[in-house]
């Protein structure tokens, strides 16, 4: 955020000119000024969401069937930060004849476009999961509030904007007249909340206008492991069975002539449902990701099964490779 | 990023209110309405619309500018002088979704609105981000509109002429999340006025 220093016309007094302030005030007479920019105007939305409800909220969304049943009794909270993340809005009428259709009438219409574009790529901060819509959402139902960067450090952290503002899209090949357009920068306001469970932090963020979980992070449900590579195993021996039971018949005998090969390739299943230990939910999106943590007793003794097992068969390195990396740990 | 314009009535020298993103600002002492210019602030006279609707709701002005304008057809079927005077209704700030939330400024100007004698300045004023320069082009797009049949595809034979231009305020009734315009009450959502 660049800075510059001018002078008060009035009194004299050093007048600070704040990159995307349009509107400025000098602290010593009070006179306003409006400051000409080639860059455009930024607002905040009013974060109605605080830093309690925030947190109660993603606690509550530990509870799913999908985390560990202990993570929730069991982790502590760390810390809530307040996020600004900017975002380019573009936005404008375009005018004109609709486009040409053999059995519609000539007809001339205005339409509003609005494109909304993230002016930080944010992958340091693991922030890259924003879904456009809920910014759009919000825009429509939060109060805005003048660019104060001074008040914004006070409630938070605010991020700066790095990417190039975004160019009108093409969407239409009978593009009409643009009338106007205007860009703007916004500040959508998330927190972010922070705890630990058996050493390791997790975060997960919340939406500060409507208090929408946008990303939660936890640790899987051992159970629901257990049952998905089962259930894999399962539908394998059904699937491979079919081939080898020739005729057809009972899902049951089908599935007892697949066993011996799916039990072979169960423990690709179990790597696939098994060692993937974080469970990030975002809207109706569940991922996974592999982590390093420490590990209770049934995961040790169901990992060193599956490692003895496929050891035996010569068929582990694949899995071998990433257990050396829970080790370290 | 220097070029520095004092946000003081012309007239009272008291400080002008307006947002960040604002090109309008009005003096709350005099009740007078300045457009930011390349290099100095442009007065414009303020007028107070009457409600059609009235309610018990919390009030507060929207800005619109008003234009008196003069236009003609030219062409096939449009004998003599076919001058005509018509007032036009802008809205001085943006609406999104303005396909599913309707243009208010293109059904005002088909409404007869009737100014009010006594302003009540103790309401507040919505942002108004339109200057008058982009609103100028708004007249034209609304008569196309409105004589699509009339208008050859290069608009060759339409021609206008803005005489006047004035800003006028219309109080728009606010609830929690949404408003509501006092001539067709209308619904909006806050967000969706900008």
């Amino acid at each position: 955020m660049k800075v510059e220093v001018s002078g008060c016309n009035t009194c004299g007094a050093p007048l600070p000119l704040v990159e995307n302030q349009f509107v400025t005030e000098c602290r010593y007479c009070r006179n306003k000024y409006y400051v000409h920019q080639d860059i455009p105007p930024a607002v905040i939305l009013k974060p109605q969401i605080d830093k309690n409800t925030a947190r109660d909220i993603v606690l509550k969304e530990l509870k799913d069937n999908e985390i560990a049943a202990n993570f929730f009794h069991n982790s502590l909270f760390e810390r809530a930060v307040l996020y600004f993340i900017p975002f380019y809005e573009l936005r404008g009428i375009k005018a004109g004849f609709s486009p040409p259709a053999p059995d519609k009438p000539k007809e001339y219409n205005y339409l509003a476009y609005d494109y909304l574009e993230k002016a930080n790529d944010l992958n340091d901060l693991s922030l890259d999961f924003f879904e456009s819509s809920i910014v759009e959402d919000a825009i429509l139902t939060a109060e805005q509030m003048p660019f104060n960067p001074v008040e914004m450090r006070k409630m938070g952290v605010v991020i700066p904007p790095k990417n190039i503002m975004a160019l009108i899209k093409n969407e239409n090949p009978h593009a009409r007249e643009a009338v106007e357009n205007y860009h703007r920068l916004i500040y959508f306001p998330v927190w972010e909340i922070s705890y630990s469970f058996q050493g390791i932090v997790f975060k997960s963020y919340a939406s500060a206008i409507d208090g929408r979980p946008m990303k939660i992070q936890a640790l899987r449900s051992h159970k629901k492991k257990l049952r998905m590579a089962l259930f894999g195993l399962l539908a394998l021996a059904i699937f491979l069975g079919r081939g080898i039971h020739v005729g057809g018949g009972p899902l049951i005998v089908t599935a007892i002539f697949g066993l011996p090969v799916a039990a072979i390739l169960f423990p690709y299943f179990w790597e696939i449902f098994a060692f993937q230990e974080i469970v990030e939910m975002r809207g109706e999106m569940v991922d996974y990701q592999t982590i390093n943590y420490t590990e209770n007793s049934f995961i040790k003794l169901s990992r060193k099964l599956v490692e003895g097992f496929t050891n035996l068969l010569g068929m582990g390195k694949g899995i071998k490779s990433k257990n050396e990396s829970i080790d370290q740990s | 990023m220097n070029q520095l314009i004092s946000l003081k009535c012309q007239n009272c020298q008291a400080n002008l209110n307006g947002e960040n993103n604002s090109k309008v600002f009005f003096c709350h002492t005099c009740g007078r309405c300045f457009n930011v210019g390349e290099d100095k602030l442009h007065e414009f006279p303020v007028l107070y619309i009457k409600p059609q609707i009235v309610k018990t709701l919390e009030q507060v002005y929207f800005p619109f500018w008003q234009f008196e304008s003069l236009y003609t057809f030219y062409g096939e079927g449009e004998a003599g002088d076919n001058r005509n005077s018509r007032v036009f209704y802008i809205p001085a700030f943006f609406i999104k979704n303005i396909n599913n939330f309707g243009d208010i400024g293109f059904y005002y100007m088909k409404n007869n609105t009737v100014l009010e004698p006594e302003s009540r300045r103790n309401l507040g004023v919505f942002p108004a981000d339109r200057d008058i320069n982009r609103a100028a082009q708004y007249p034209y797009m609304y008569m196309c509109k409105e004589n699509t049949k009339r208008i050859k595809n290069d608009f060759s034979n339409l021609t206008m002429k803005h005489q006047k231009a004035a800003m006028a305020l219309v109080p728009f009734y606010k609830t929690e999340n949404y408003y509501y315009d006092s001539i067709l009450f209308w619904k909006y959502p806050s967000g969706a006025l900008i």
